[in-house]
Order: structure tokens, then C-alpha cells, then sequence
């Protein structure tokens, strides 16, 4: 038989039995509804996680560092670090070559450096923290008074709540004000003006254009206060008490510890930096990212290293979601079993009729077989239809229970388009699969006994 | 293939039904429609295509169920007991019916009935069978 006759005799067939076959077919769709479910919960649970640890910045960096040792390095590199190969220096061409390797979202060097603040008489010394624009998306500051950075540049600071209480009682009234930040800039000297004041220029024998550090003051306006650190990380890169955009931050060219080394390296033009910090699209990528980092021969350092343990439990929870998930599929590719072979005990008498009019014992397995498809096909779309609209019912009644709570609305259930198509996909699977046996029995059937039973 | 209990699918029209066969022998779908059309007036059913058996006497359905049979033109005609679900009048008819076909189609029928006075009215040739044995079998003027 052709295959548009087939299926023309398929729907036929689906449509004759109209109430056993839509339930056999929501049969089907409510085991993929709970598939689809259970792994958008599973998904939505999962991206919610990743979320909370990304926003903490611990799980989706890689700190690079030179394989030279810094003086004013935190981590102390191993010693026996091969000296044969080239020292490579982190500066300009190392970042841009950085941001180019797969998964990378963005790299960006420390900028941090420990001052004085001046406010209404008052000068503590604080540290300075330059706050990269992504900081913004990762949801930091959910819970900031006042407003995020107006743009990248803006001579603007938000302050850490602890040190905005050290300069007044009532931290909320700062916010519009302004504070002073004084620093030590450091200034690369042009060749002709390197030997008036530098001192360091007599070492190095003129040949190279000197630095130098001059104090300087930076007005800025408070526009917010956080009570969570955005910046914490590993090994005190956190721990900031007045954060500033990026940009701004790195254009002070604040003096930073490894200046007089780089210099004395003799290449003070290129600025170098201490550590830069990498930033992945999602904490699985790390193990790549650092791997291809260590191979351009620099020394990383995540903290999903240590905590290898963090997957495997996004595993097992995967695993353990589809599992629930596959079992209502199981019962549901029974129900379609049970439905195909009641089918062959009531058309007994019809397949005896197609055999004696010339149908194969293949026609017969293929019409079935069609059947068998078909409702897969609308289980698996309607499944899909009800699985999605279970997850927002989750996610509705979560808000609402987080709302009484006065907590912020989470989504915890999330139907991305591959889970749709997978699960469409399965039901069409699942159900020719449950049709296999029904199928051969009907093709079996001898039309001179279907006939004789009446 | 023609039955005693006429063996037409209940869920389909006549019209389908008839056209069943050609769709098994993956006939073209053009040359289906006037096949069907054609087989449907030899039994004068012209006009029931788009009924249901349900809604046939038993007569047109059995003379619906010779269209089928004969839609794909075929050599041989098996009939058992055609006349068997039907009154007097009706299976004189459908006999009537067969014998015409035979004469124009010119194609072997061999049928199957308990009714000897119709047998002998039609048949060229009548084998009597009896308790699964063979009677008698002879030809006939």
C-alpha cells in the first residue's frame, strides 16, 4: 500500500474510535506531560542553582596569573616552576588573546587598590574595587539602595553597607552625596622628561622611559548601597567596601604593588597585570577553559577544582528527574500496548476483510503501526502543551508561597525547545515501539479463521 | 470475493469500500475513481456511493460487495453462499447479476449455495456436495 492511502486509512481508522483512542493518546500525553515536567523542573532547578553560584562569582571564574612570582602575590607559586620555557607576562595582547578562546565571556584585570576616602571630615582607608559591566547582569544587586552604575565610565560609587555606616549613621542619607578618593597614580614619563624626576631612571641607564607616582584626588558620587559582596571570591579578590565601574577604576592608573617589578623587567610601556580574571558562560566549561589557559602556559586557579563534587550533583539530579520522568512514559507506552491489541480483538474481522481483498501481512503491520505512530505523535504534542503548563502552575504557586515570605519570585520550572522536540521525539519512539507487537500479531492473523468468527 | 455476510467495513462508504482493493493493489488514484464508478453502475449502485452499508438493504449491500469483488477486474469469482443473508427476490437478483457479469466479463465463477432449485436455474456445472463428500458432478445444458 502507498503511504499517503496508509495514512489516509490510519486517521481513518483513529478517528472511527474516537473515544479509545484520544484516551490511549492522552494516555501518552500525560506521560510525557510528567517527563516534560520533572526535566523542567529539573532545568529550571538547575539554571536557578547555577545562577545563585554564578552571582557569587566562585563557580564560573578562572584566575590567570603569570608564572612569575609577584611579590605582593597571595597565592605562592610552586618553585620548581620550569624555568626553561619563556615567562609569559599577562598584558594587553594576553587579554585580547584570552577573550577569543571558546566559552570565554569576558576578561577583565583586578583593579584594586587600598586608599583613603574623605567624607564630611571623615578619612578611613578602605579598599577600591573596580566592578566589570557584568557584575550588573549577574543579579548582584538585587538588593541595592539607590541605582546601579549609570554608565561604565561614570564617576560614580556604590558602597559596601558596613563602611557606608562607618561614615554615617543613617547609610540611605549618603546616597546623592559625594566622597573624595585619594590615591597614587602612576605615570609612565616620556623619554625627555625621565631625567628630571625619576630615580629609578639612573638604574636603568636612560635607556628606558621611567615612571612615576603622583597623588591624586577623584570626586564621586554615591549612587547606591549593597549589603551583599558582588565581588566575593577566592583567596581576598573580594572583600571591597566602595566598588567603582570598571573603566573608571582602571583610567586612575591607581599604583599597583607589581609596577616596580614590571618596570625593573624593563618594559614599562605595555601595562602588565598581576592577575586577570576569566569568566566562563557556565560553571561546566571551567575544566576547558582552564585547560587551554595552563597550554598558553599561565597559572590558573578556580575553586571548581576543589569542588569537582558540585557536578556530579547536577548529574545525579539530572538523572534522577529523567528517571521519574521515563517511568510515567513506561506506563503510558503500556496503555498504548493495551489499546492496539484490544484494537486487533475488535477488527478480528477487518483485517480478515483487507487480507481477502489482497492486503499483505505487511500492509496490515504498517496500518497499525501508523496508528501507533500517530497517537505518539499528538500524545507527544499535547504531553509537551501539559507539561508546560504544569510548570507554570509550579511556578505560579512558588511565587505565591514566596511572596508571603517576602522573598523574590524564583522560576523553577523552564521548558527550553530541546526538551520540547525530545520529548515529542520519545513519544513517537515509545509509541511505535508499544505498536511493534500489536502490529506482528494483527499481520499474523489468518483471514479465513477472522472471517469464520462471527 | 463475495460472502455470505457481505463483509463490507462498516466505518467506510460504499464508495471506499470498493475502492479498497485498488488501494491494496497500489492502483493510481485517478484511474481508481472511474474503476470504482464503473464497477458501482455494473450493479447499478451508481447513485449509493456515498452511503454507508448500514444504510443499504441487504441486497444493494451485497451487490455493493460484487463491486468490490469485481472492481479489480478479476479471472475468478469465489462466492459462498451469496444469497444466504438475503429474501427470495434479492437473491434471484444478485444471482441474475452474476450471471450477466459472467457473460460480459467473461470470467469463471464458482459459488457455493444451499438453495439447489437456484443452482439449477444458473449453474453451467453442479458438483453436490454432501457431508464433505463429492455427490455428484456433472454438467448441465
Amino acid at each position: 500500500m502507498k503511504t499517503r492511502d496508509l495514512s489516509e486509512l490510519a486517521v481513518r481508522n483513529l478517528r472511527e474510535a474516537v473515544l479509545r483512542n484520544s484516551l490511549t493518546t492522552l494516555g501518552v500525553a500525560v506521560g510525557v506531560a510528567s517527563l516534560v515536567a520533572m526535566v523542567s523542573l529539573g532545568v529550571g532547578l538547575q539554571t536557578l542553582a547555577s545562577q545563585r553560584l554564578t552571582r557569587s562569582g566562585l563557580f564560573d571564574a578562572v584566575f590567570v596569573t603569570s608564572q612569575r612570582n609577584f611579590p605582593g602575590a597571595r597565592r605562592p607559586q610552586s618553585v620548581d616552576a620550569t624555568p626553561k620555557k619563556e615567562v609569559r607576562i599577562l598584558d594587553e595582547d594576553t587579554r585580547a588573546q584570552l577573550a577569543k578562546l571558546a566559552n570565554v565571556t569576558e576578561v577583565y584585570p583586578q583593579v584594586r587598590f587600598v586608599t583613603e576616602v574623605r567624607f564630611a571630615g571623615k578619612n578611613p582607608t578602605t579598599s577600591v574595587l573596580g566592578l566589570p559591566d557584568s557584575s550588573k547582569s549577574s543579579g548582584a544587586f538585587e538588593g541595592i539602595t539607590g541605582a546601579y552604575f549609570s554608565s561604565p565610565t561614570a564617576d560614580e560609587a556604590i558602597l559596601q553597607i558596613e563602611f557606608a555606616k562607618e561614615l554615617a549613621d543613617q547609610p540611605a542619607t549618603l546616597i546623592g552625596k559625594d566622597l573624595v578618593l585619594r590615591y597614587a597614580e602612576r605615570a609612565a614619563l616620556s623619554k625627555n622628561a625621565a631625567g628630571d624626576s625619576s630615580l629609578l631612571d639612573g638604574l636603568m641607564g636612560g635607556a628606558s622611559p621611567g615612571i612615576s607616582i603622583v597623588p591624586r584626588e577623584k570626586t564621586l558620587r554615591i549612587v547606591g548601597i549593597i549589603e551583599s559582596d558582588p565581588s566575593a571570591g577566592i583567596g581576598g579578590f573580594g572583600g571591597g567596601r566602595v566598588f567603582l565601574p570598571f573603566e573608571t577604576a582602571e583610567r586612575l592608573h591607581v599604583a599597583q604593588p607589581g609596577d616596580l617589578q614590571t618596570f625593573l623587567n624593563g618594559d614599562a610601556t605595555k601595562p602588565s597585570y598581576t592577575a586577570l580574571t576569566v569568566r566562563v558562560r557556565s560553571p561546566k566549561d571551567v575544566p576547558q577553559v582552564e585547560a587551554a589557559i595552563k597550554q598558553l602556559g599561565f597559572s590558573t586557579f578556580s575553586l571548581l577544582d576543589a569542588t569537582k563534587g558540585l557536578q556530579v550533583v547536577f548529574r545525579v539530579f539530572d538523572l534522577f528527574l529523567g528517571l521519574f520522568g521515563s517511568l510515567a512514559l513506561t506506563v503510558a507506552s503500556l496503555g498504548i500496548i493495551n489499546t492496539l491489541v484490544m484494537a486487533i480483538l475488535e477488527r478480528r474481522r477487518e483485517i480478515g476483510i483487507l487480507k481477502a481483498l489482497g492486503a499483505t501481512d505487511r500492509d496490515v503491520r504498517s496500518l497499525f503501526f501508523a496508528e501507533a505512530g500517530a497517537m505518539g505523535l499528538f500524545g507527544g504534542f499535547f504531553g509537551v502543551a501539559l507539561g508546560w503548563l504544569i510548570g507554570q502552575a509550579l511556578n505560579w504557586g512558588t511565587a505565591i508561597y514566596l511572596h508571603r515570605q517576602d522573598l523574590p519570585g524564583v522560576k523553577i520550572s523552564y521548558v527550553p525547545w530541546w526538551l520540547a522536540l525530545f520529548a515529542i521525539g520519545v513519544a513517537i519512539v515509545v509509541s511505535l515501539v508499544a505498536g511493534l507487537y500489536p502490529a506482528a500479531r494483527a499481520a499474523r492473523l489468518n483471514p479465513v479463521e477472522a472471517l469464520r468468527y462471527e | 470475493m463475495v460472502f455470505q455476510s457481505f463483509n463490507l467495513l462498516p466505518r467506510m462508504t460504499l464508495q471506499e469500500n470498493v475502492e479498497l482493493p485498488l488501494r491494496l493493489a497500489e492502483v493510481d488514484r485517478h484511474e481508481r475513481e472511474s474503476r470504482v464508478a464503473e464497477a458501482l453502475e455494473r450493479v447499478g449502485l451508481g447513485a449509493r456511493g456515498q452511503h454507508r452499508p448500514s444504510e443499504l438493504s441487504g441486497g444493494e449491500q451485497q451487490r455493493g460487495a460484487l463491486a468490490r469483488a469485481l472492481v479489480n477486474r478479476p479471472t475468478i469469482l469465489f462466492a459462498d453462499e451469496p444469497t444466504g443473508n438475503l429474501d427470495s427476490v434479492n437473491g434471484e437478483q444478485i444471482l441474475l447479476l452474476l450471471r450477466e457479469v459472467q457473460n460480459s466479463l467473461g470470467m469463471t465463477i464458482l459459488m457455493v449455495t444451499h438453495e439447489r432449485p437456484l443452482a439449477e436455474k444458473f449453474a453451467n456445472r453442479i458438483a453436490v456436495l454432501s457431508d464433505g463428500r463429492l455427490v455428484s458432478d456433472g454438467a448441465r445444458p
